[in-house]
């Protein structure tokens, strides 16, 4: 008898499931290498570009932030240059320096206005305030670091009772802003009045 | 003598069994091959989002040094130091001229004030002169009515004294009252600024 047996029988023959168990380990590895890739590689990756992404969102917020601001900053820049009787009325009310002197010169000014007679005007601020020759300052006007400081003290004057109320309404509308803090009113000779205020002006000064 | 085919019959019967394996094998080569993509995808992904921040970053440095470097800046920030210390000192801006009018509108026609003392607490202090007790008493009860005592309250009576006069007599006392803080307000249409 002849028989035809092919060359991989014996194989087959041998161990038939064999071949099959060699696949499923491929399989297994197969996956095993799906999992650790995705796992160890794909995942860290995906976080880290996530992130990335999060903080590139953030920067362009920023940038987009940060351009407005610049524009916003040229803008102003422009109007500062072209409205100098607004920048004259702004450093009218709120001035840069420590100018005792002018206040007093400002107060009798508008009690001369409204024929009141001045008795006293005493007025005070900041006890070390250099008022005038600050070298670095006039280089530099803009550069100091600045903030809000008072004068105060207080005015006495002697006038009819209308003549006392448009010294008062001068002094609430002036342009400077002066702010009366306290206010006594009394009998004087002649059928005057008497009348002392308390006064608190602002500056901005280094 | 007639060839047998030993094989035939046992391939048939283990064909699915030997296939299945190599069709996962296939599928798990190509999932494979997706997350290799994928992998390559979030690569160059996360390579160009590092170059879109670098591009980011270098603008707001630029834009942040243009903006310090800008000539005026400093004036620009001082003026608006100004215009905020301003807005605080507007807003809390008082009109004592505004207090005479309402003050002479509640008072008794017959009486008169000598003195006035008033301050920011809100108290206001009077030296009252009326020709007698019942105008003292007529002068009180004015501010019980509810069209006289919106802007004083709490009136307080000190100590009085008959004054003698020429001519006749008089009642002198001192009062203290509440007033009410806006009545010292800045009001459009009183004339403040």
């Amino acid at each position: 008898m002849n028989l035809n047996i092919s060359k991989n029988i014996s194989s087959s023959l041998v161990s038939p499931g064999g071949s099959a168990r060699n696949s499923f380990i491929e399989v297994g590895l197969l996956i095993i290498i799906c999992v650790l890739f995705f796992w160890f590689i794909i995942l860290p990756k995906k976080a880290s570009k996530d992130l990335k992404q999060n903080n590139l969102n953030k920067l362009q917020d920023q940038e987009k932030t940060m351009a407005d601001k610049l524009a916003k900053l040229q803008q102003m820049v422009v109007n500062l240059k072209s409205n100098p009787q607004a920048l004259a009325e702004l450093d009218e009310a709120m001035p840069l320096e420590a100018n005792v002197t002018r206040l007093q010169v400002l107060v009798n000014y508008l009690a001369q206005s409204v024929n009141v007679s001045v008795g006293d005007i005493s007025l005070y601020g900041k006890a070390d305030a250099v008022v005038a020759g600050n070298k670095a300052l006039l280089n530099n006007p803009y550069g100091a670091t600045r903030t809000l400081q008072k004068i105060s003290g207080s005015v006495y004057v002697v006038g009819n009772f209308n003549q006392l109320q448009s010294f008062l309404e001068k002094i609430e509308k002036d342009g400077r802003i002066l702010e009366i803090t306290d206010l006594n009113m009394d009998g004087a000779s002649n059928g005057n009045l008497n009348l002392k205020i308390g006064l608190n002006a602002y500056y901005l000064a280094p | 003598m007639a060839q047998i085919n030993l094989l035939k019959q046992s391939t048939q019967t283990h064909s699915f069994i030997d296939n299945t394996p190599k069709i996962l094998a296939r599928i798990f080569l190509v999932v494979l091959s997706l997350l290799i993509i994928y992998y390559l995808w979030l690569f160059f992904s996360s390579k160009s989002i590092d170059s879109q921040t670098a591009k980011a970053t270098a603008k707001i440095n630029a834009d942040t040094q243009s903006a310090l470097n800008m000539k005026n800046r400093d004036e620009v920030l001082t003026r608006q130091q100004q215009v905020k210390s301003l807005a605080g000192l507007i807003s809390s801006h008082v009109y004592w001229s505004q207090l005479f009018p309402e003050l002479a509108r509640v008072t008794l026609k017959t009486a008169s004030y000598s003195s006035l003392k008033v301050g920011l607490n809100n108290d206001l202090g009077l030296t009252v002169t009326v020709p007698s007790l019942a105008d003292l008493d007529k002068y009180m009860q004015i501010f019980n009515l509810a069209s006289f005592n919106q802007n004083f309250s709490e009136i307080r009576i000190g100590g009085f004294n008959k004054i003698q006069g020429v001519n006749s007599n008089s009642v002198q006392f001192q009062v203290l009252m509440k007033y009410s803080p806006g009545l010292i307000q800045y009001k459009p249409g009183a004339g403040g600024n």
